[in-house]
């Protein structure tokens, strides 16, 4: 059983997504700036123009702190880092693959259905 | 020794596990569905907003207050299972003195928003009760979480005063994707739990029998067991991006024309 140290003080939702996304769950009141000289935010917005190593980053950061416990990204940003969604495997914060505006939901590519299918030798 | 009944039980163990595996699957395919659906009609309405915008300004991340501070999160709670429970949490009011450290698991059970529908009445029921007894008038819980409690804290302000209807709108329904958000990770960490078991189960009710010299081959137990019609099951989505469940039923009208 996980020790309540490790996430007790995950308070926070973090969001990697398109503008659209990342605009209306702020709306909804997930947004957190810290305060501090190294102030960091809960949020990246991503567009077609941004680097994949600048969304690399932002992953490790927010997957990094303590005070996260779900990691929200669209289906979209997360294909780009497929890889380390697929290595990413600690229990806090919970990582969830959500849609954008242009971009629908895959089940295609719902690691959960994946694993279904596996389980039951598909 | 092993014997027959043991297996016959591990048998009907696995069983039920397999079932209660389908059943997260289906309940996790039910809230991405109302995902979908309220991030979809949040989307409509965030264009709808930028369409009406005054001056053509558009609402995104230009006008976000770079001091904002979170009004709604997540509350943790793991089981003896590591089974984790995720909950809509009110971060704008303070923690209650005297709380004691563990979260009651029962009480956070009901707060996963999980029927957001039954909100308004179960607010309506705890006003019929008349809480006379205690002084704290706000709603609990996730219902707190979903309603702002302070309205100077609102992001919404972050776009003016100006601002078309349908923003305020878009955030209803982004605010309202929120409980099937913690739905989804709480039946995932479920589903990974069911995983395990299942895994570990059939192992044992392999070596017990080999044990008792049960052939393998033939019988369901075997890996890779593949559910009768799985094959057929496919998932598609439509525009608003739903999650809709398609059996392909076209095999089986071949045959049944055939036949």
């Amino acid at each position: 059983m996980a020790a309540p140290s490790s996430y007790k003080d995950r308070n926070f939702l973090a969001v990697i997504g398109d503008e659209d996304t990342v605009t209306g769950l702020l709306l909804a009141g997930i947004g957190h700036v810290t305060t501090g000289a190294n102030a960091t935010r809960n949020f990246l917005v991503v567009d077609p123009k941004t680097e994949i190593e600048k969304v690399e980053k932002a992953f490790d950061e927010m997957t990094a702190r303590k005070d996260i416990g779900i990691l929200l990204i669209n289906q979209h940003v997360a294909e780009r880092i497929r890889y380390k969604i697929d290595m990413y495997t600690a229990a806090f914060p919970a990582v969830l693959e959500i849609p954008s505006k242009d971009h629908p939901y895959d089940p295609e590519k719902d690691s959960v259905l994946k694993r279904v299918k596996k389980l039951f030798g598909e | 020794m092993a014997t027959q009944h043991e297996l016959d039980e591990l048998q009907d163990e696995l069983n039920l596990l397999i079932i209660s595996y389908l059943d997260l699957f289906d309940e996790y395919q039910a809230s991405r569905a109302e995902l979908s659906r309220a991030l979809s009609d949040g989307f409509f309405n965030l264009a709808q907003a930028n369409f009406n915008a005054p001056n053509r300004v558009r609402y995104g991340e230009d006008m976000y207050d770079n001091r904002m501070k979170a009004l709604r999160g997540v509350g943790i709670v793991v089981d003896e299972n590591d089974v984790t429970a995720y909950t809509l949490k009110d971060l704008t009011s303070p923690p209650e003195v005297g709380t004691p450290e563990k979260a009651d698991p029962e009480a956070t059970s009901n707060l996963d928003g999980s029927d957001l529908g039954s909100d308004k009445e179960k607010i309506s029921k705890s006003a019929d009760q008349g809480d006379s007894d205690t002084p704290n008038t706000k709603p609990e819980g996730s219902e707190a979480a979903l309603t702002l409690v302070n309205p100077k804290a609102d992001p919404l302000r972050w776009f003016g005063i100006l601002r078309p209807m349908a923003l305020g709108t878009a955030q209803t329904n982004f605010v309202h994707s929120l409980p099937p958000i913690m739905k989804l990770v709480s039946t995932l960490s479920d589903i990974e739990y069911h995983e395990k078991s299942i895994r570990s189960l059939r192992q044992t009710v392999r070596e017990l029998r080999k044990e008792l010299g049960v052939n393998l081959i033939d019988e369901s137990v075997e890996e890779p067991e593949t559910i009768p019609g799985l094959d057929k099951l496919s998932i598609s989505t439509d525009k608003a991006g739903d999650g809709i469940i398609d059996y392909d039923r076209s095999e089986d009208s071949r045959a049944a024309k055939g036949g």
